[in-house]
């Protein structure tokens, strides 16, 4: 080797000693593992902040109790790791968000975390709920012919059970939240055509009593389920109608449309299963544009509320953006099942409602009976929260080098970040604790001491064993007692030692 | 380490490999301490340097300081070895960490290269020459500060203690559910780390430097109950050779036991040469035996024979003048020499 080479090659240890240049390395407390800085991704409506510093957390007024949670953890021994991520509006102001656990994908490594795929798991949990901006709930309830039938204990009729779980005090304290809460709710019905509000105008209830007198005018209404029709007529023009938009209050408001429904998209007589997609994807395309040109502030949250047995249960929505397929909404022996009268008689059309929830950027429900029903209502009206866990669990042993971790934000807003996490190649801090839900946390450093004093006690008492031993033996062979002298014996010149 | 507390025994050997272990498990802990609790902000290109020197500095002086401690040096001799051994591990570990490390970047290449230098890899390939180099750091340092007497143990014992630590860390720390003989150990990289240390630490203590014998001294100790616990060292204090005799004469002998013992005139002697080797030697026709598990030797004196019968002494051998009623015991024991 030249010297000119040997010289570039100590230059070149030199900088890796050092560090490498620019990269700013993070240390995470109470941790062996680094990060480099997030990088959130340019052009999205919101700026997802991956939180990483005591002071992030500080700002978003996240209690000490918490605080463990809001920076990131890597557990090597369960393999888990864990990011806390809030949102920034245009203006960097912190932008609430409700639950959306479905919505948050997450990348390792460029690979999509799958659930239940090779034991991977994404769990996410929301943090301090935010009352501060309030929601103008648009209910649109089913009133076909089929509401009529029974749908309950007892009898009842399935829009009875509806409004049973509308009335239930859990529900309108879910609707109209807390005291600083500025909640209204609109009630529509659908059937064919238009859907028409309760009532027959459009009324903002912004007080309970309102809107149980509300809920007692629901009626069936008898005709076919113009479900699609209902959700694309009040993501769309409804909210450009006088009354909503002054319901609205110019944005203070955000829309959010609860659909229930007890069947299919049923428009005509003749209508099969199959039917359904091209009608499907057109709704679809119509909240993407959504999506895509209206404001965020202003957007429309869908969630789906399905009253009755799905169709298809154990169904799972495709991965990324994929349009539904006949086999998806069908499943394979009804795609060519008529509807009316007969599809609609076995259940509820439960994957429709899936990809209407998921591109609608809410969440389906699929209930039967009048408390799954109140609680679907509730979970759809659940407040919007300041920041989030996302939980990842990965097989241990893809931790076990520097991993990119990207979250992004699928129908409910978008935004996204990647964050790349250094864990030490040679150092760990204890393993966590497991929590009642499985999953782990980081446990006191004092665990440290459960290794290291037993360790240190047995080299001590290794250090005295010897000694020990050496005199139990000689005790046992009688060298260190002496035995009886018979008689006297005679005495040395001088005494020695 | 205290001699006090190391009788002549094989387990006198353990006691400097457990000192090492728990320097070594001292040093692991320590350098988490300051990555989890102090948040030390160096780059993760860092962690394998600083624990390996880490270790290494902790064993070395752990074993030096051993010694001293052994030997009862002052405590200015005592910190100035430490010092010594610790500057000497230290360096010596850094630079033969990155000679292995420019070494690797010479064979290595392409995806192979970018592996080796990925400061978050979790790899034995790619990090047992970072092992091999604590190890032989570790072991110069000791060398240095021993005026380079047994270079091939310490170098070895070194390399051995680096290298057998490297595996102990990687098999602790792979994530593996796996029961040995239905017992799930726990096995993760923070359990790791500790394992790593006091392996380390434990075979360079076993390996490197063994507690000699010139830290002890033998010792003639009466047994029977005449004079019982009187005693004689058998070596001189400026080590040279030495013989001492026991008997009843009343003028001159080292150890004095009363002819009701059954001893006579001049009985018994015990040698010592140069290189402290002890032997016994009969000089009365009267019974004379020494005993030790399964053997007894007669030692008597056979006057067709021009010199004495001999045997060697181990610590703890019996002997036994005499016989019947009268007979009188002794033991031989090799004691610290700080008794002297």
């Amino acid at each position: 080797m030249d010297p000119r080479s040997l010289r570039l090659l100590m230059c070149v240890l030199a900088a890796w000693f050092v560090g490498c240049g620019d990269v700013k390395y993070i240390a995470i407390p109470n941790t062996s593992t680094r990060i480099t800085l997030p990088v959130p991704d340019a052009d999205k409506e919101y700026e997802m902040q991956i939180l990483h510093d005591v002071r992030d957390c500080d700002s978003l007024g996240i209690t000490d109790e918490d605080m463990h949670l809001c920076l990131p953890y890597v557990d090597r021994a369960s393999g888990e790791i864990r990011l806390a991520y809030n949102l920034l509006n245009s203006e960097d102001d912190i932008a609430s968000l409700p639950e959306h656990g479905d919505l948050l994908d997450v990348q390792f490594q460029g690979t999509t975390v799958e659930q239940g795929m090779a034991g991977q798991e994404v769990k996410v949990i929301p943090h301090d709920p935010w009352s501060e901006s309030g929601t103008l709930f648009i209910l649109v309830i089913d009133g076909s012919g089929s509401m009529a039938e029974s749908g309950g204990r007892g009898g009842a009729s399935r829009m009875k059970v509806v409004k049973q779980a509308l009335k239930r005090k859990d529900v309108m304290d879910a609707f109209y939240g807390g005291d600083n809460a500025d909640n209204a709710v609109m009630l529509l019905q659908f059937t064919q055509g238009t859907p028409q509000p309760v009532g027959g105008t459009l009324v903002a209830h912004s007080n309970k009593r309102d809107y149980k007198a509300a809920v007692n005018e629901l009626k069936v209404l008898n005709g076919y389920t113009h479900l699609f029709d209902a959700v694309k007529y009040s993501t769309g023009p409804l909210l450009q109608a006088d009354a909503v938009r002054q319901a609205l209050s110019n944005g203070r408001r955000k829309p959010n449309v609860i659909v229930l429904t007890d069947g299919f998209n049923n428009e005509k007589a003749s209508d099969v299963c199959s039917a359904n997609v091209d009608r499907l994807d057109s709704l679809l395309d119509h909240l993407d544009e959504i999506k895509e040109t209206t404001d965020i502030i202003k957007r429309p949250r869908v969630h789906t509320v399905g009253l009755g047995k799905p169709i298809r249960p154990g169904f799972e929505l495709p991965q990324g953006n994929k349009r539904p397929t006949a086999r998806d909404l069908c499943g394979r022996k009804n795609t060519d099942t008529r509807i009316d009268g007969d599809l609609e008689k076995k259940g509820i059309d439960n994957a429709s409602l899936h990809f209407i929830a998921r591109a609608g950027g809410g969440t389906a429900h699929i209930k039967r009976g009048k408390k799954e029903l109140a609680k679907a209502f509730q979970e759809a009206a659940s407040p919007s929260y300041k920041w989030f866990e996302a939980r990842i669990r990965m097989d241990p042993f893809y931790l076990r080098r520097s991993f990119k971790v990207r979250l992004s934000l699928v129908g409910v807003a978008s935004a996204g970040s990647t964050i790349e996490i250094i864990p030490s190649a040679w150092l760990d801090a204890p393993p966590g604790k497991k929590m009642d839900d499985g999953w782990h946390t980081e446990d006191t450093y004092l665990r440290t001491f459960v290794v290291v004093v037993p360790l240190f006690a047995l080299f001590v008492a290794m250090s005295y064993i010897g000694a020990a031993l050496h005199n139990t033996r000689r005790m046992m062979f009688g060298r260190v007692r002496p035995g009886k002298a018979s008689k006297e014996a005679s005495a040395p010149p001088a005494e020695d030692s | 380490m205290n001699i006090f507390l190391l009788p002549y025994t094989w387990m006198r050997h353990l006691s400097m490999a457990f000192w090492c272990a728990a320097a070594g498990l001292a040093a692991w802990w320590g350098v988490l301490t300051l990555v989890v609790v102090v948040n030390v902000d160096w780059p993760p290109t860092w962690d394998g340097p600083v624990l390996m020197t880490s270790i290494s500095m902790a064993v070395c002086v752990a074993s030096v300081l051993g010694e001293a401690n052994l030997r009862r040096l002052t405590l200015w001799r005592r910190g100035l070895r430490v010092l010594f051994a610790a500057a000497i591990s230290g360096l010596v570990t850094l630079v033969y960490y990155f000679v292995w490390h420019a070494l690797v970047g010479v064979i290595l290449d392409g995806e192979m290269l970018l592996d080796s230098q990925d400061p978050s890899l979790v790899s034995l390939t790619f990090r047992v020459g970072a092992f091999a180099m604590g190890g032989l750091g570790c072991g110069t340092g000791a060398l240095v500060v021993r005026r380079f007497r047994e270079p091939i143990s310490h170098l070895s014992g070194g390399l051995a203690a680096g290298l057998f630590a490297g595996c102990a860390w990687f098999l602790t720390g792979l994530p593996s559910e796996d029961a040995v003989l239905g017992f799930t150990p726990q096995r993760d990289l923070f359990f790791a780390g500790a394992v790593l240390g006091t392996t380390w630490g434990f075979l360079y203590g076993l390996l490197a430097w063994s507690i000699p014998d010139e830290l002890y001294v033998g010792w003639l100790r009466v047994l029977t109950p005449r004079r019982f616990g009187r005693r004689v060292p058998v070596d001189p204090p400026d080590r040279t050779a030495k013989e001492r005799f026991v008997g009843h004469f009343p003028r001159g002998l080292d150890l004095f036991l009363p002819v009701e013992d059954g001893v006579q005139e001049l009985h018994f002697s015990v040698t010592v040469d140069d290189k402290q080797r002890y032997t016994a030697r009969g000089l009365s026709q009267q019974p004379t035996m020494v005993k030790r598990l399964l053997q007894s030797v007669d030692l008597r004196y056979d006057p067709r024979r021009p010199t004495p019968v001999e045997t060697s002494l181990s610590s703890g051998d019996r002997i036994v003048l005499g016989q019947g009623e009268q007979r009188a015991e002794l033991e031989f024991i090799l004691l610290p020499k700080e008794e002297v």
